[in-house]
Order: structure tokens, then C-alpha cells, then sequence
């Protein structure tokens, strides 16, 4: 019975609080009534105090069982091992089960203070009530008090057997529970373990198609990787070849630019050399008579012309030949400037060799 | 390695030389060739020469830039024009004259020389070099400033064209006048622009042909006689006025000429029968003939060497210029062009010889070069006649006939003409020695 009573205290203590507050109610309603009668009694002593069916209290209320520390507390053993890898989700488990239990014991530990102080003050007032109810209606009372035992007997034996039935129905409820919340437990741990395989499965599908996407992203990257590979190499060179292209087209532009300005220093050059000939024949009075002229002039000149230097190589026939040929290249100073830096010469060679 | 080093050489001198070469044209002088000159008189300004001893009779610039005008070869600044009439070099502004495009300036002056006469001092200025290129000094006797201002003009003349001036040569014509009712035949003589003339010889009877000796002490030339119906070849000697008669034979004595070195005269003499040509020893008194042909042979002319006699002959139809040793062999016709050439005479240094040619243009003045026997033309005729060269060759003096009988002179080119002062109808000019 007491390791029963131990097995299943929650119910042992659900059944005592319901006495106590039955017996709270029962006393209250009672000193409701008579209040004016304890009223009447105030500052008397009141030491008798009666103890109904001390059996039934005893049988009633005969564990107030210390609440027991939560080390020490016998725990029904889980009829499986649970995964290991479950195991921290057990212990988890078991260590929330456990808080909840102190907390639970803890608060019930408060109930059962609070209970006590009830009780205590129930106690009080019921004696208090009691001197009263014996003071006052002793007689009626112990008359009553008799048919009220030997009804609180039959009733305390009603009680008994409707509670003992009571309590076999609730153990059976109990049984019928725990084995249901076994039957759950055993199905949680089932539909856990379940769920565990399912969700390793999943995670492993998971893992696979991952690594599969990962693989084909990859593949797909490395494709992608390689045609953009090969599509900057076409690129890079199609732009080589281009550039190659442009570069021989301009080239082939400079050659033929260079031809066309070869073409035209040429032709500039010839212009210009015309124009110093002009010049200086014109500025030229040969003497009269004068023959077999032939001599070299070397003339120096700046860009614009100006004549820095005059030397002749040589006599061209006579002082008077020589004197004209001087004289028409300083009288042709400046000579005519040149078109362009390019066909510009800083030394010109005059060769006078005249007609005859 | 050694290998690719080698190559890497090669390739290298190869880099350098073409380098070398590319950069060869550009440090080259720029090659220009004249072939040509301007047909343009030498532009001259002479400036008024100075005095130191007060006005001067004969104005020096004056005459010698009217010397170097007449050659046509220079274009004399005229002296109106002129903004600043300079003295010495440095008192020249140049760009003034360059402004005036007087390429070349003369300036000078004539001061005492303490023997009666002038020292004359100029400069031949190049305007463009802004310098001198010449300095004279003349020294002229009281009454020789007309000669002296001639050797100026002589000066400048060969600094510019390369050969002596003739400005102070004389010349020798004829002149015919008529005088009291009959005519007056003149042999004159005067400086080469017919200044100072003087007369040598004058007649009633025709003067012809005169020829200056070499030297120009002499004059050879035909006198007629009309009434002893003679002619007569004869030298008068300047200085003094004799004349010694050289042939007055019967027929012909004409065309006399000297032979370079003065000691012969060629001459036309027919009193064979037929005009030949003889020589005549001047010392010896020798006469060669020189052509036997039944053509008229006359006209002759020494050449300057004296190897050479051209002269005019009808052998060939019509007149024209042959040529022959001055022995008289190896005779060769010079002229084909035209009806008829003739009146030949050398140029100074052999190389030309002038004449005068008939065409349907008339009588007119050509010179052949005796290398190629190309002929020019040189004068406009219709009449023109009696060429001869100036001493140092540059000119020709003939004798234009027409409305006004007058002498011209001709650069050899054909290109400037000037006509000489004269009188009356003239003829036959003879052009003597330079003079100097």
C-alpha cells in the first residue's frame, strides 16, 4: 500500500488536498453559521480539541511524505535504450523532466506549507468552533456527535470503500495511462526513431541531391567556366587578329602615307628646288661673252632662307664670272623657304654650268 | 653562338650601313643646278664724284656711266632718282639703294694730286653685301679727266663682265659731206663713243677702207685720184700725219689689212687683170699673191693668230666669205647661208667673225662662230655695211645707211644697240686698239 501510496504520491496528495479543502469548506460553512456564538466565546481557552475518526485520519492523511530530492527519487526505467545518438535528446529530456518535477515538487512543497498553515488555522478555528459547539450544544451534540459517528462511521466507510474504489479505478486509470503513455512513449520513441531515420534519410537524400546540385553546379560552373573560357580565347583572339588586321591595314595606311608623302616631299622637294633656281638664275647676270663657265657654290642657310654662308669651290672662269655668281646668290637672299622641315637643307650646292 | 654572334653582327653592320645610308641624303647639300641667267643689264648707280678742288671740267660719273650704258650691258641708276648722292663707302645707306634695286653703287671723288692734275679715288660698292669689293686710284693729268673718267668706266667694266674696256679706244670712218658745192670726203678718227673727232686725211676724191695698224699708231687706207683716175692704198701714221703709199697700181689697190703682228698688209690688187689678194711685206717691201683665180678675190682679214686669211670671193656665183692659210693654200668656203656674205672680219680672240649678210631682209649684220660656222644675226639692216669687232669683242660698230646715215654699235649677242653722235652720211668704221 505505502509503496503504492509511494508509487503514485501525486494522487495521494491530489486525494489529501481535496480532504483538506472539504474539511476547510465543511468548518467554514459550519463558523459562517455560528459566528456569533464563537463570538461569544472570545478570550475563553479552548483546549479540547477532538479527533474525529483518528483511523481515518490516520488512513487519510497518514503520508505527508517529505518531498523527496529529485536525486533520490526512484525514476521508472525506460523500457528501451534509446538510440545513441538519441541519447542527449533523452538526457535532455530526462534532465526537463526532472526540473519539471522539482518544480512541481517544489510548488506542492509551498502547497503543502500553505495547506499546513491552512490546516493549522482550520484548526484553531475548529477548535475554537468545537468549544463553542460543545460548550453550547453539548448534549444535542454528543447525540448527534453519535449518530454523526455512526453516520461518519458508515459514511467514512462508504467513503473508504467508494474512495478504494475510486482508487482502483484511478490506479487502473493510472495502469491504463502509464501503459498508453508507455504505448506513446514506446510510439514516440517509434515514430522519433522514425522520424530520426526519416530525417537522417532525408538529411542523407538531402545531402545527396545537395552534393548532386553541388556536383552539377560545379560540373556546370566548370562548363560555363570553360566555354567562357573558350569564349574569351575566341575572343581574345578574334581581337588579335583584328588588332593584327588593323595593325597591317595601318601599315599598309603609314606605307602608303609615307609613299604619299615621299611622293610629295618629292615633289615639294622639286618644287622647292626649282624655286631656288629660279631665283638665283634670275638674280644672275651672267658676263657677256663669258664661256665654259662652270663652278660650285656652297651656301649655307637658315629655315627661313637667310643666307649664312657663301663659299666658292673653285674659280667659274674669271674674277667677273665669279663676282656674278656671288652676287646672284646674295641678291637671292633670302631664298625661297622651304615647304616643309623635310625637304629643308641647311647646305645647298649651286653647280652653275650655263648653256653655252 | 659564336655562329648567332657573327650573325648578330652582320645584322648589325647591315642596321648601321642602312641607317648610314638613309641618313646620308639628308646631311647632303641640297643640289641645285643653274643652267640659265637673267637677260638683264647689271643694275649700276655712280654717284656724283666729289671735289676737293672745286667744280671739276669733265663730270666724271657722267661719262662713265654713259660708257657702261652704251655696251647695253649694264642699266645705269639715273642720277635724278638717286635720293642721297654719296661720296665714300660710308656714307652709304645701303638699304636705300637696295630699295631702289641698284644692285651695285659707285662712289668716289677727284681731288688735286699737287702735279697739276687729279687724283681720282672710288669704290665699286655691292649693295647687298653692303660692302666694298673694290677701291681704285687714278692719277689724270690737267686735261685727261675725260680719259680718266673712262678708265673708271674700264674698271668697273671688267669687274663686271670679265673682259677690258674698250672706253678708250677710238675708232676710225669715213665721212662724206657735201661741202661748196661738191662733196668732201673726210677720214676721221675719235674716241670710241665719237667724242673728240679728229680728221686724218680728207678729199674731194673718195676715201675708202680704212684699217687700224695693231698698235694704233697707224692708219692704212684708199685715197682716190680722180683725175689721174688712180687709186692709191697708203699708211698715215697718226702721231704725225705721214703717209707712206703702199700700191698705186693700175686697176684696183684696195681693202688693205693688218696682219696681227703689223708687219704685213694684205690688200686687193688687180694689175694682173683680176682681183686677187696679195700680201705686202711692210718691211721688205715684198708682195705675195696669195689667190690666182678668175673670181673676184677681195676683202681680206687676218686672223689674230695670223694663220688664217678670210676673205670675200664670187667664186662660187655669188659673194661669199672663204677662208685660207696666209700663205694663200688650203682655201675654204665659210658661208652657205644667205644670197651673199661678205666683209668679213675676225673677232679679237678668233672665234667669230662678223659680216655682213644679204638676204630678202637686205644687207645685214651677222657673226658666225668659226667652230660650228653657225651664223646669228645681229642687226635690223636694210643697209647696214662695214662690221667690225670692238678690241676686246663684246661689241661690233657698223654702218646703218638709210634716211640717216649714222654708226651703231652691237653687243655681240645682237642684244643692245647704241648709236655713236654723227654728222652726215659716214661709213666704213674701223674700231682701234683698246687704247690702254
Amino acid at each position: 500500500m505505502f509503496r503504492k501510496l509511494a508509487d503514485n504520491w501525486r494522487s495521494v496528495l491530489l486525494a489529501v488536498g481535496l480532504h483538506v479543502l472539504i474539511a476547510v469548506v465543511l468548518v467554514v460553512g459550519v463558523n459562517f453559521v455560528s459566528d456569533s456564538s464563537s463570538r461569544g466565546n472570545h478570550g475563553q481557552k479552548i483546549v479540547k480539541a477532538s479527533v474525529v475518526n483518528p483511523d481515518a485520519v490516520n488512513t487519510d492523511m497518514p503520508a505527508m511524505p517529505e518531498p523527496v530530492s529529485p536525486a533520490s527519487e526512484t525514476k521508472p526505467e525506460p523500457e528501451e535504450e534509446p538510440e545513441p545518438d538519441k541519447a542527449a535528446e533523452k538526457a535532455e529530456q530526462k534532465q526537463a523532466q526532472e526540473q519539471a518535477a522539482r518544480e512541481k515538487a517544489q510548488a506542492e512543497k509551498a502547497a503543502a506549507a500553505k495547506a499546513e498553515a491552512a490546516r493549522e488555522k482550520a484548526e484553531a478555528e475548529k477548535q475554537a468552533q468545537a468549544e463553542a459547539q460543545r460548550k453550547a450544544e453539548a448534549e444535542r451534540k454528543a447525540e448527534a456527535e453519535r449518530q454523526a459517528k455512526a453516520e461518519a462511521q458508515r459514511k467514512a466507510k462508504a467513503e473508504a470503500e467508494r474512495k478504494a474504489k475510486e482508487q482502483a479505478a484511478r490506479e487502473k486509470a493510472q495502469a491504463e495511462a502509464k501503459r498508453k503513455a508507455e504505448a506513446e512513449a514506446k510510439a514516440e520513441a517509434a515514430r522519433k526513431k522514425a522520424e530520426a531515420e526519416r530525417k537522417a534519410k532525408a538529411e542523407a537524400e538531402r545531402k545527396a541531391r545537395e552534393e548532386a546540385q553541388r556536383k552539377a553546379e560545379a560540373e556546370k560552373r566548370a562548363r560555363e567556366e570553360a566555354a567562357r573560357k573558350a569564349r574569351e580565347e575566341a575572343q581574345r583572339r578574334a581581337a588579335a587578329e583584328q588588332a593584327a588586321r588593323e595593325s597591317a591595314m595601318r601599315e599598309a595606311m603609314q606605307r602608303e602615307a609615307a609613299g604619299r608623302t615621299n611622293a610629295r616631299n618629292s615633289q615639294a622637294l622639286g618644287a622647292y628646288v626649282q624655286a631656288i633656281k629660279d631665283r638665283v638664275e634670275s638674280n644672275w647676270l651672267r658676263p657677256p661673252g663669258a664661256r665654259n663657265i662652270s663652278c660650285k657654290v656652297r651656301v649655307n642657310q637658315l629655315p627661313g632662307g637667310q643666307i649664312t654662308g657663301f663659299r666658292l669651290l673653285g674659280s667659274c672662269g674669271n674674277a667677273a664670272v665669279d663676282r656674278s655668281v656671288e652676287q646672284a646668290i646674295r641678291k637671292s637672299d633670302p631664298l625661297p623657304r622651304a615647304p616643309s622641315d623635310s625637304v629643308f637643307s641647311p647646305e645647298i650646292e649651286f653647280n652653275f654650268e650655263p648653256d653655252q | 653562338m659564336k655562329k648567332s654572334l657573327a650573325r648578330t653582327y652582320v645584322a648589325f653592320t647591315a642596321l648601321v650601313g642602312l641607317v648610314l645610308t638613309a641618313a646620308a641624303p639628308a646631311q647632303a647639300a641640297l643640289q641645285v643646278d643653274i643652267t640659265d641667267s637673267s637677260q638683264s643689264a647689271i643694275p649700276i648707280a655712280i654717284a656724283p664724284f666729289g671735289s676737293d678742288g672745286g667744280q671739276l671740267p669733265v663730270d666724271v660719273a657722267q661719262v662713265a656711266s654713259d660708257d657702261l650704258e652704251s655696251t647695253g650691258l649694264f642699266d645705269v641708276f639715273e642720277r635724278r632718282n638717286m635720293v642721297a648722292k654719296p661720296t665714300r663707302a660710308d656714307q652709304v645707306n645701303y638699304d636705300n639703294w637696295r630699295t631702289s634695286s641698284v644692285d651695285n653703287l659707285v662712289v668716289g671723288s677727284a681731288a688735286p694730286n699737287g702735279q697739276g692734275g687729279y687724283r681720282i679715288t672710288f669704290d665699286l660698292l655691292d649693295v647687298y653685301q653692303g660692302r666694298s669689293i673694290a677701291s681704285f686710284q687714278i692719277n689724270a693729268g690737267r686735261n685727261e679727266l675725260r680719259d680718266a673718267a673712262h678708265t673708271v668706266a674700264n674698271l668697273i667694266y671688267e669687274k663686271f663682265v670679265g673682259e677690258k674696256g674698250y672706253f678708250l679706244s677710238r675708232i676710225a670712218y669715213i665721212t662724206m659731206a657735201k661741202e661748196n658745192g661738191g662733196l668732201r670726203y673726210r677720214l676721221i678718227v675719235s674716241d670710241y663713243d665719237g667724242n673728240n673727232p679728229a680728221t686724218v686725211y680728207s678729199s674731194r676724191d673718195p676715201i675708202m677702207s680704212p684699217s687700224w695698224s695693231p698698235d694704233g699708231s697707224k692708219i692704212a687706207y684708199v685715197a682716190f685720184d680722180i683725175n689721174r683716175g688712180r687709186s692709191s692704198l697708203r699708211v698715215q701714221d697718226l702721231a704725225t700725219g705721214n703717209i707712206r703709199e703702199i700700191s698705186s697700181r693700175e686697176g684696183i689697190n684696195g681693202a688693205p689689212s693688218w696682219s696681227p703682228d703689223g708687219r704685213r698688209l694684205a690688200m686687193t690688187l688687180s694689175y694682173r687683170g683680176n682681183p686677187d689678194i696679195y700680201s705686202y711685206d711692210l718691211g721688205t717691201n715684198q708682195l705675195t699673191q696669195l689667190t690666182n683665180n678668175g673670181a673676184i678675190d677681195t676683202e681680206a682679214n687676218w686672223s689674230p693668230d695670223g694663220n688664217y686669211i678670210a676673205f670675200t670671193s664670187d667664186r662660187g656665183g655669188k659673194p661669199q666669205v672663204y677662208r685660207m692659210r696666209s700663205n694663200g693654200s688650203q682655201v675654204e668656203r665659210l658661208t652657205f647661208e644667205g644670197e651673199s656674205n661678205q666683209r668679213a672680219s675676225y673677232s679679237p680672240d678668233g672665234e667669230q667673225i662678223t659680216m655682213v649678210q644679204k638676204s630678202g631682209n637686205g644687207f645685214r649684220i651677222a657673226v658666225m662662230d668659226t667652230q660650228t660656222n653657225n651664223i646669228r644675226i645681229v642687226s635690223e639692216g636694210p643697209l647696214d655695211d662695214g662690221p667690225d669687232f670692238a678690241p676686246n669683242g663684246q661689241a661690233i660698230i657698223y654702218a646703218r645707211q638709210g634716211r640717216n646715215n649714222e654708226l651703231a654699235t652691237v653687243s655681240t649677242d645682237g642684244q643692245t644697240r647704241s648709236r655713236l653722235s654723227q654728222s652726215g652720211e659716214v661709213r666704213e668704221p674701223a674700231w682701234g686698239p683698246l687704247g690702254y
